[in-house]
Formats: structure tokens, C-alpha cells, sequence
């Protein structure tokens, strides 16, 4: 298999897509997007980058663009339990009445669409961090449909004092792809702390392909937290995007605990001296799901730092898949790349795919990788079932454990124990099943 | 209804291999028994089998506590019932707690039993003192269970685990070894606070010197899987002069 067609994801492109918003300049972005995408057609086991995850279901139902939808109200849960300043996507389409009116000052925060119709030179220039596209193709097939999304500024030396969570809601009962876009700007010095939420209907048949990009100006400090709530029919594909200026801070955690295909990627760009960046994770997967997490760090400036933890639980047939790439450019001297993938197994049955990859071109660089895969250790669930604690409880409290390691370093504290509280969840489940 | 621990001609063994040759035992409410033997008899194995260590596989005889046959219990049902193992080797926990842990643990078995969970301030207030009986200092019980903890304080943590949760019969497998003097009449003092008409001790050591602090009722060798000698406190002073020389015959 080298090529899976892009054509039914493209049908009748040049047609729909002179009905979308924007002039000239974004019209030609698409179409590059869209000759890029189907050049490369849906990624496969073949593209070294899409080695371990096929997008099944992608090959296999035919999934229309998501229409524009009207909501009422966003549906309890939906975002996540912490005061918060909500920006709501439905169907990647920026929904102001659901989002939070009146924002602190410094702030703002506009519609893709609007930017796109006013010919925003600059936001458009941020989009899609130079338009790698043969890099990553499902951005390639958002870029094609570019339509919407939300534009999220902060001024210079402004510090957000309020969380700002963009929740990426997914409705409707067709097989259908929603592409949520959301670009963030800091200004040089500013300070934001971010949740991005994805979710969606519990069991509907869906697919999610999203795009953030996030801009820093010097020293700016960013706090950028995922979490990935789809629902278990879904298939959801995100890349973000992050260049970390000089003394600028990145401090990233992932947690994926929905779908059926899930991967969400991230990139690191280290380009200014100085810079540091921590990007963690967690992930539970089950039944037959699929959740990947792959990172790409790029060292290029020296005297830059990265720190990577992740960890999975995995049960039943599910696969976990951890590509972490980490590149030092030549002349990135005294860095320091590390990263970590610990995964546990509750079933034989379950699958982990851990790929690290160091490209090295400096010589005066600390970077090291390391992998572990294990069970719920027997010793530690007889001491606590010989305490009077019941099994299915224990093992419980061992998972916790094991995830609430990587969850402590999420430095927010709010988001920390509502990431918690959704992990906790997860486990529940779990030991519900038993 | 016979109370306290009765092991009857038990047999045990791990992957086909007999460890346990016909091993029988009563121990009744309030007494201290000491078990003592060479290295290997099946001391740990025993302990292990009364208290539900999967792994070892039973192949004939019985235990029961209470009248209860706790073969046929899971270990958390056994801990509920009132009985207590301090492990020869407490296992590191990270990501728990001391106090959740206990705190767990002591709201499972009062479910277990029917009873309702204890009050936060007031599990606190007990495990405090419980604590400051022992000398173990607070920031312990804020540490991951165990971890990092030096071989004398998890065996007073173990010590600790006991007093608060009061059990009706424990089993302290060797808790004495690795243990400074201090520390040593400081576990024993913590047991001999414990004894009471209802609860009894199963001891098990390789020294003399415990026993001196924890006076016993009744000492047994256990030796190639068997009990092959049974006395008074005076038997362990003994065997401090002779060791187990006597018993190798047995081991063949
Ligand atoms: N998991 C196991 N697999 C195989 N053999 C085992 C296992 N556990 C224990 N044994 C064997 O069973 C025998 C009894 O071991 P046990 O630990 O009960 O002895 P012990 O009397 O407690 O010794 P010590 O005084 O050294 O603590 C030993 O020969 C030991 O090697
Ligand atoms: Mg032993």
C-alpha cells in the first residue's frame, strides 16, 4: 500500500472551496494544502511518521466536511471542571454565544473566518508554520478546508491571569470531519495559561482533525494543556505547533483518554537561546482503540532545554504508540533533550509501540531516552490486599499512582486535579469492568 | 466455634516443590507465640499461606481463624477478619502515601465489617500518636509508602500499619532483623502495649534478644517444613547455645 487516495477527503474541492471566506492569498494557500494532501493521500504504515497508526476508519467511510451547527447550549462536561475563560469551536466553527463574553484585559480573541474575510496578513502568515506541508499531511487536509476556527491574542507583558480553555466541540449523527484551528499569539514577555479540550458525541462515528498553532514573543511562558475526551467511535488527529523563543517557557501535558484512533502530535521548535520547554502526557486506552502520541523537538538555538514524560495505561486488544523525535541542530550546543515513555499492561492482549529517535548534529549536548513496559506489580497488590483492601480498589490505587507521578507536574493547580479527576474517571471505568 | 489460629497438618508447596510438610499450630486469643529455625525451614511460607500470598499452593491440611477457614478468603477478607502479617520485606508503594494508604486501608476493613468510615481528624489524630509511640517523625507518614524509608523504618512502619489498625492475631515475620537496639525495644515495647486478652502475636525471629522484650507463651522450631520442637521461653535460650544442629537430621 503506498497510497491511499485523498480524493474522496477532496471531492469537488476547487468548486466548495471558492465558496469559503478570504481572498486571494488564502484561496492560494488552500489550493497549495490541497495539492499537498493529495500528492501524499491519507497517511499510511508506509510514511515513517504514520508507521504504527492507521486511520481505519478513515480508509474505509467516506466522511464528509462537518456542517456548520447551531447549539443551544454547550453540553454539561463538556469543558473541563476549573474557572476558566471559554472559547467554544462547534464543529471547528468559532461559536461566540457559547464562549465566555468580556475578557481580561490584553486579550482578545477573534474568528478565524473574520481574520480570513479582512485579509489579516498576519495571521495567515502564522498559520500553518510555513506551510510544512509535506510534513504533515493530515494539516495539509485542514489547510485544504480552511475555514474557521478562533484567533487568540495576548499583548506584550501582559500576565492572563485566568485560564483560557478553547473546547473543540463535536456535534451531529453522520460520519463527518470537523477541522478546529485555533492560533494563539503571546506577546514578547506575556503569560497564558491555555486548555485546549476535544470532545464529542459518546458513541456517534466521527472524526476530528485539528490544527493549533501557538506564537511566543520573547519570554513569553506559555501553559498549554490538552486533554483529548472524545468519544469511543471517534477518530481524532491534532498537531500543534510551538516555537520557543529566547528565555521563552513552554510547559505542555497531554492526556488522551478518548477515541477509537487517536493521535494527537506536537512540535517543538527551540529557536531562541535560553528557551525551556517540558512537554508531558498521559494516556488510557482500552478495547481495540488506538492512541498515539508523537513529538517532534527540534534543538536549534544552543543552551536550550526539553524534558518529556509520558505515560500509558493500556487494557484489553488497545495499542499505545510513543514516537518521540528529538533533533539538535549543529550549532544548538549545551542542550538538554530528555524523555521518558513508561507505559503499564493490564492485559497480555494489549500493544506498545515506542519509537524514539535522536538526531544529533552538535557535539556539546546532554540528551538521553529511556522506556519501560510493565504489569500492576503482584508484590504491591498483596501488601495492600493484606491491609484489608480490596482488589479491584488496589489495583486502582497502584494505576493512580502510576499516572498521578506525571500528572504532578502539571504546575497549574487547578488543571492539575481536574486532569486528575478525568484520569480518576478513566480508572473507575476500569475497575467497574472487573 | 474454636477461637484464634488453628493449622492443622498443612501442606504447602511452590511449583511442585514441598515447603511445607504437615505443619500444625494453635494459637489462642492472648497468647504470644515465637517461631524460630534455620534459614529456608518455611517460616516466610507459612506466614505467607495464613495471611493469602498467591503463589503457593495448599495440597492438604487447614487453617482457620475464629472458626472461619481462611484458605477459602481472599487476603483483604482475611485482613478484615482481624489477621495481620508484618512482611519480612515491606514493599515500596510510590505514588501512595503512608496515611492514604492506612487510611485506605482502615476505612476497607470497617466496610468490610460493617461499620462506617472513621472520621478524617480523628484517623489522623490516632495515627499521629500511633506514630509518635513508634519515634517515627511526621513528614514519614507524608512520604510515598516505603519508599526510600531505611530497612529499621519500614519495619517500624509496619509496627505502625499494626497499632492502627489493631488486628486480633499478627504475625510479625522477622521484624526484629535489621533493627539498632534502640529501635528494637522500641518495636518490642510497641508490641508488648498491644497485648491484650483478645489479640495474639505469632513471632517469628533468629534472636533471642526479642524474646526477652516480648516474653513468650509457647516457642516452636519450624524446620524443613515441619514444627519439630515445641516449649517454653526457655527453649529459645537454648537454642541460642546450641542452635539448630539438632534438627539437621530432619532437613534431609
Ligand atoms: N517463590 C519461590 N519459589 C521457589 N522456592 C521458594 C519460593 N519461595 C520460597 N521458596 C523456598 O521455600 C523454602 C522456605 O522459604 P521461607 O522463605 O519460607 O523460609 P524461612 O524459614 O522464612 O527462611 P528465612 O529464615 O531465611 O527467612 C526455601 O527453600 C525457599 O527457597
Ligand atoms: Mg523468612
Amino acid at each position: 500500500m503506498n497510497h491511499i487516495s485523498a480524493a474522496p477527503f477532496l471531492e469537488d474541492h476547487a468548486h466548495l472551496a471558492a465558496a469559503l471566506p478570504g481572498g486571494g492569498p488564502v484561496a492560494a494557500l488552500r489550493a497549495a494544502a490541497a495539492a499537498a494532501f493529495r500528492d501524499q493521500g491519507l497517511p499510511h504504515g508506509k510514511v515513517e511518521a504514520w508507521r504504527y497508526t492507521r486511520l481505519k476508519d478513515l480508509e474505509s467511510t467516506s466522511f464528509g466536511r462537518a456542517a456548520p451547527a447551531v447549539v443551544a447550549a454547550a453540553p454539561r462536561g463538556a469543558g473541563l471542571a476549573v474557572e476558566a475563560v471559554r472559547i467554544v469551536l462547534v464543529n471547528g466553527r468559532y461559536a461566540e454565544h457559547l464562549s465566555t463574553p468580556g475578557l481580561p484585559a490584553g486579550v482578545t480573541v477573534k474568528s478565524l473566518c473574520a481574520c480570513l474575510e479582512a485579509g489579516d496578513a498576519e495571521v495567515l502568515a502564522a498559520l500553518d508554520g510555513g506551510a510544512d506541508f509535506a510534513q504533515a499531511p493530515m494539516a495539509a487536509l485542514a489547510s485544504a478546508w480552511l475555514e474557521d476556527g478562533a484567533v487568540l491574542s495576548v499583548d506584550a507583558a501582559v500576565a492572563v491571569a485566568p485560564i483560557v480553555e478553547v473546547v473543540a466541540l463535536a456535534v451531529g449523527d453522520t460520519p463527518a470531519m470537523s477541522f478546529p484551528r485555533l492560533l494563539v499569539r503571546l506577546g514578547a514577555g506575556a503569560s497564558l495559561t491555555l486548555v485546549e479540550t476535544f470532545t464529542g458525541p459518546a458513541e456517534g462515528v466521527y472524526a476530528v482533525n485539528a490544527v493549533s498553532e501557538m506564537v511566543l514573543g520573547a519570554g513569553a511562558a506559555l501553559k498549554h494543556y490538552v486533554l483529548q475526551a472524545e468519544g469511543k467511535a471517534a477518530t481524532h488527529v491534532s498537531l500543534g505547533r510551538c516555537a520557543v523563543p529566547e528565555n521563552g517557557r513552554y510547559e505542555g501535558f497531554v492526556l488522551q483518554l478518548g477515541g477509537k484512533t487517536a493521535r494527537h502530535e506536537m512540535r517543538l521548535k527551540m529557536v531562541g537561546a535560553g528557551g525551556e520547554a517540558q512537554l508531558n502526557g498521559a494516556y488510557g486506552v482500552r478495547g481495540e482503540a488506538v492512541c498515539d502520541t508523537t513529538t517532534v523537538v527540534d534543538h536549534i538555538a544552543p543552551e536550550t532545554t526539553t524534558d518529556q514524560v509520558f505515560k500509558g495505561i493500556l487494557d484489553g486488544r488497545s495499542k499505545g504508540v510513543y514516537q518521540g523525535r528529538v533533533q539538535v541542530w549543529r550549532d544548538a550546543q549545551r542542550i538538554v533533550g530528555n524523555q521518558l515513555h513508561k507505559a503499564l499492561l493490564l492485559s497480555r492482549a494489549a500493544e506498545v509501540d515506542c519509537k524514539p529517535e535522536l538526531e544529533i548534529y552538535a557535539d556539546d549536548v546532554k540528551c538521553s531516552h529511556g522506556a519501560t513496559v510493565g504489569e500492576l506489580d503482584g508484590d504491591q497488590l498483596f501488601y495492600l490486599q493484606a491491609r484489608g483492601i480490596d482488589a479491584v480498589t488496589a489495583r486502582a490505587l497502584l494505576m493512580r499512582a502510576f499516572i498521578g507521578e506525571v500528572l504532578d507536574t502539571i504546575s497549574d493547580e487547578a488543571v492539575r486535579a481536574a486532569f486528575a479527576a478525568r484520569a480518576d474517571a478513566w480508572l473507575d471505568a476500569e475497575g467497574a469492568k472487573r | 466455634m474454636s477461637k484464634g489460629l488453628i493449622v492443622t497438618d498443612l501442606h504447602v508447596s511452590i511449583e511442585d516443590k514441598e515447603i511445607l510438610k504437615g505443619v500444625t499450630l494453635a494459637v489462642e486469643p492472648g497468647k504470644v507465640h515465637a517461631i524460630m529455625g534455620p534459614n529456608g525451614g518455611g517460616k516466610s511460607t507459612l506466614a505467607h499461606v495464613i495471611s493469602g500470598r498467591p503463589g503457593y499452593t495448599v495440597t492438604g491440611g487447614s487453617v482457620s481463624f475464629d472458626g472461619h477457614d481462611v484458605l477459602e478468603m481472599e487476603p483483604e477478607e482475611r485482613a478484615a477478619l482481624g489477621l495481620f502479617l508484618a512482611f519480612q520485606y515491606p514493599v515500596e508503594i510510590p505514588g501512595v502515601t503512608n496515611t492514604t494508604f492506612l487510611k485506605t486501608a482502615v476505612n476497607a476493613q470497617r466496610k468490610a465489617r460493617g461499620e462506617a468510615e472513621m472520621d478524617p481528624m480523628a484517623f489522623l489524630r490516632l495515627l499521629r500518636e500511633k506514630a509518635k509511640l513508634l519515634y517515627l517523625p511526621d513528614d514519614m507518614l507524608k512520604r510515598p509508602l516505603n519508599v526510600g524509608f531505611s530497612g529499621g523504618e519500614k519495619k517500624r512502619n509496619e509496627m505502625l500499619q499494626m497499632a492502627v489498625l489493631a488486628p486480633k492475631l499478627a504475625i510479625l515475620d522477622e521484624t526484629d532483623s535489621g533493627l539498632d537496639i534502640d529501635a528494637l525495644r522500641i518495636v518490642a515495647e510497641g508490641v508488648n502495649a498491644q497485648r491484650a486478652p483478645d489479640r495474639s502475636f505469632l513471632v517469628i525471629t533468629h534472636y533471642q534478644r526479642l524474646l526477652d522484650y516480648i516474653v513468650p507463651d509457647v516457642v516452636h522450631v519450624l524446620a524443613d517444613g515441619r514444627i519439630v520442637e515445641t516449649g517454653g521461653p526457655d527453649l529459645a535460650k537454648q537454642l541460642e547455645k546450641t542452635g539448630y544442629a539438632e534438627y539437621a537430621g530432619t532437613a534431609a
